[in-house]
C-alpha cells in the first residue's frame, strides 16, 4: 500500500562500502524482487529498508514521508525470514498474534485478524502447536501468516524459500504469487538468488552487483535487453555463451553474447559456427549440447525433442535470429546499433 | 561375549566406585547425625538404631531457625539480583555492538579467578562506606558480586547462539528491549537463567568467609556461621552429632530445590535444541 523512495542511498561498514549510492521509485502495489549473486547488498539494502540496518547516508520515503528514523514497528512493515525466526515457545496462534498484542489492540480483533489469516494460508489446524512440531513448509506458512497479521504497508522477504527442498519451493512459490494477487496494493519487496523466483514472482527485478543497481526492469526486459554483460551472464539457465576475439570483432564488440535457446542446429554448410560435440545433457524435455567450436569455452546449445546426436560428431550453429545475438564492449557495456 | 561382560562389569564397577567416593562423606553425615555420646566415636558404616536427639536439639535453638531465615532471604535477593543483572548484562554483551565489548568480557571472566580473600579487604571498605555493615544486604551485595561475573558469561554464551532473526522478528513486531528480554530471551534462556541461579543460591546459602566477616549480630548470621558456631556443653567438647544433624538439615532443601528444576532443565534443553 505504499509507494517506496530510495534516494542515494548508502550504508558502509567502517572503510568498506556495502551499498553505493541507490536510487529506486517501488510503485504501490508493485511486486520487486532484488537479485544478485552474494554479496552484491541485495540483503543489507532489505535492511536498510525495514529498519533493522541503519543507511550511513541517504533517505528513505513511505508514501513521500521520511522513515530514515522511524523505528522498523512503526514503519508499517513485516519481514518473513529464511530462517522463519518463529519464537520456538509460543503456539503458532501466539507466534502470530504477538506483534497486535504489542500494539495493544483488543483480543478480538486480534483474534478474528489471526483466525482470518489462518484461513487463508489454511493453517487453521496448527495453531495451537509450537513451531517445532511444524515441517519446514508449514514454518514458512506461519510465518507469512505472522507477516499478514501485522497488516503492513510493505511486505519484505528475505530469501523466504531458501531453507525448503526443491518441491515444496515450487509449491510455496506459487503461493507467494497468489497472495500478491490476492492482496492487492500491498508493495513487496522479495530477496533472492534464484532467478526462477525472479523471473516468475516480479512486476519488476533489480539485479544487483557490488551495492549498485545493475538493471531495473521487468523479468521481460532483463531477460531480453541486458544492460550488461552482468546481467546477462546472471540471468538465463543454462547461462548466456559469450564469444570473443575472432568470433566477436567482425561483429563490432568485444564479446558477443548468445543465449543457449537461441541457436540453431542447420545443415552442413550453412551455419555462422560448426565444430564437434564434446559433451550432452538430457534433461527429458530439453538435452543440452556441448559444441566445440574453437573458442574459450564449449558453446551450449539447448534443444528440445530432438533426437540424440552421437558424440563427437560435427554439427553447425546459427543464431535463429539477429536479435538474438547481444554484443558488449569491454567494460561489458551493450553496444548499440552498429 | 566375554569381552563385552567383562567391559560391562568394569564400566558399572568404576561407576560404583565414583559414586561411593562422591557421597560417602555426606552418607556418613547423616549417620553421624543420629548418633549421640559414646556412640559417636565408634566407627561404624551402617546406622544401628535411629537417635532424632540431634535434631531436637537443633530445631529447639531459636538462633538456628533464625539463621535459616536469614539464609534464605539473603540467598533469595542474591538471585534475584544476580538474576536481573546478569539477564540484562547478558543481552548487552550478547546483542548489542559497542566499543569495549570484549575488553569488558574479558575482564569480567578475570575478576571470577580471584580468591575471595583477595577482594575481603576492599569490599569491607565498600560495605563500610555504604553503611551496610552487620547487615542482611552487606551479604547480598558481596554475593552478588561474587556470583555475577559466572552469570554473565554463561548467559552471554548462551544468549550469543540464540538467533539474531529472532530477535529481528521481534523488534520488527514492535517489541522494545525490555519486552525482547521478558517474552523472547526469557522463555529461551530459562534453562541457562534456571542453572546459574541454582549455583548461584546454593553459593549464597553456604558461603561462609564473607558472613563471617561482615555480620556481627548473632541475630543475622547465616546457616554456615550458625553451624560453625554450635558449641558443646564445654569448651572440650564438639558436638559433631548436633552440626551434623545441622549439615544434613540445611542441605536437604538444596536437594530439593535441584531435584524440582532438574525436569525444567531438561526440558529447556530440548527446546533450545530445535531449530525455530
Amino acid at each position: 500500500m505504499a509507494k517506496i523512495q530510495l534516494k542515494n542511498l548508502k550504508k558502509s561498514y567502517g572503510a568498506i562500502e556495502v551499498i553505493k549510492n541507490i536510487n529506486l521509485e517501488v510503485h504501490q502495489g508493485e511486486f520487486i524482487v532484488f537479485i544478485g549473486p552474494s554479496g552484491s547488498g541485495k540483503s543489507t539494502l532489505l535492511r536498510l529498508i525495514s529498519g533493522l540496518g541503519e543507511m550511513t547516508s541517504g533517505e528513505l520515503l513511505f508514501d513521500g514521508e521520511l522513515v530514515n528514523n522511524l523505528p522498523p514497528a512503526e514503519r508499517g512493515i513485516a519481514m518473513v525470514f529464511q530462517s522463519y525466526a518463529l519464537y520456538p515457545h509460543m503456539n503458532v496462534y501466539a507466534n502470530m498474534a504477538f506483534g497486535m498484542k504489542l500494539a495493544k489492540a483488543n483480543k478480538e480483533k486480534i483474534k478474528k485478524r489471526v483466525l482470518d489469516t489462518a484461513y487463508l494460508l489454511q493453517i487453521e489446524h496448527l495453531l495451537d502447536r509450537l513451531p517445532k512440531h511444524l515441517s519446514g513448509g508449514e514454518r514458512q506458512r506461519v510465518a507469512i501468516g505472522r507477516a499478514i497479521v501485522r497488516n503492513p504497508r510493505v511486505f519484505l522477504f528475505d530469501e523466504p524459500l531458501s531453507n525448503l527442498d526443491a518441491a515444496l519451493r515450487g509449491t510455496m512459490r506459487l503461493e507467494i504469487a497468489k497472495l500478491h494477487r490476492s492482496m492487492q496494493n500491498v508493495t513487496m519487496i522479495y530477496v533472492t538468488h534464484d532467478q526462477i523466483e525472479a523471473m516468475t514472482l516480479a512486476d519488476r527485478i533489480v539485479v544487483l552487483r557490488d551495492g549498485q543497481i545493475e538493471q531495473v526492469g521487468t523479468p521481460q526486459e532483463i531477460y531480453e535487453k541486458p544492460q550488461s554483460q552482468f546481467v546477462a551472464k546472471f540471468i538465463g539457465n543454462p547461462e548466456m555463451n559469450f564469444l570473443t576475439g575472432s568470433f566477436s570483432t567482425h561483429l563490432g564488440c568485444s564479446t558477443l553474447g548468445i543465449r543457449p535457446e537461441h541457436i540453431d542446429i542447420v545443415p552442413h554448410g550453412s551455419g555462422v559456427w560448426s565444430g564437434k560435440l564434446v559433451h550432452s545433457e538430457n534433461l527429458g524435455a530439453d538435452t543440452y549440447l556441448f559444441v566445440e567450436i574453437g573458442a574459450d569455452k564449449p558453446l551450449i546449445v539447448r534443444q528440445n525433442n530432438t533426437r540424440p546426436i552421437p558424440l563427437q560428431s560435427k554439427i553447425t550453429l546459427n543464431p535463429r535470429e539477429e536479435k538474438h545475438l547481444y554484443r558488449f564492449d569491454s567494460d561489458g557495456k551493450p553496444v548499440l546499433a552498429r | 561375549m566375554m569381552k563385552q561382560t567383562f567391559k560391562n562389569t568394569a564400566f558399572y564397577i568404576f561407576v560404583a566406585v565414583l559414586i561411593l567416593f562422591s557421597v560417602f562423606p555426606f552418607y556418613y553425615a547423616i549417620i553421624t547425625s543420629f548418633t549421640h555420646g559414646g556412640a559417636l566415636f565408634q566407627v561404624q558404616y551402617w546406622p544401628k538404631h535411629f537417635d532424632f536427639i540431634n535434631y531436637k536439639t537443633i530445631f529447639s535453638q531459636d538462633n538456628f531457625l533464625l539463621s535459616l531465615v536469614n539464609s534464605l532471604i539473603v540467598a533469595t535477593i542474591t538471585v534475584i539480583c544476580s538474576l536481573f543483572l546478569g539477564i540484562t548484562a547478558a543481552y548487552a554483551l550478547g546483542r548489542v555492538t559497542f566499543y569495549g565489548r570484549t575488553l569488558l568480557l574479558l575482564s569480567i571472566l578475570a575478576i571470577s579467578m580471584f580468591p575471595q580473600v583477595a577482594i575481603l579487604a576492599g569490599l569491607f571498605e565498600l560495605i563500610r562506606f555504604f553503611a551496610l555493615f552487620n547487615t542482611r544486604w552487606a551479604l547480598i551485595l558481596s554475593y552478588t558480586i561474587l556470583s555475577l561475573p559466572f552469570t554473565v558469561w554463561v548467559l552471554t554464551i548462551f544468549m550469543r547462539s540464540l538467533p539474531v532473526e529472532i530477535e529481528e522478528a521481534a523488534i520488527i513486531d514492535g517489541a522494545t528491549p525490555w519486552i525482547i528480554i521478558t517474552h523472547i530471551f526469557w522463555p529461551l534462556l530459562r534453562p541457562a537463567v534456571i542453572t546459574t541461579g541454582l549455583l548461584s543460591f546454593i553459593g549464597a546459602w553456604n558461603e561462609f568467609l564473607f558472613a563471617l566477616t561482615f555480620i556481627r549480630s548473632e541475630s543475622l548470621r547465616t546457616v554456615p556461621m550458625a553451624i560453625a558456631f554450635i558449641s558443646g556443653a564445654s569448651e572440650h567438647e564438639i558436638p559433631w552429632g548436633i552440626i551434623m544433624a545441622a549439615s544434613v538439615v540445611v542441605t536437604v532443601p538444596l536437594i530439593i530445590l535441584v531435584l524440582f528444576f532438574q525436569r525444567r532443565i531438561i526440558e529447556g534443553l530440548v527446546l533450545g535444541g530445535v531449530k525455530g
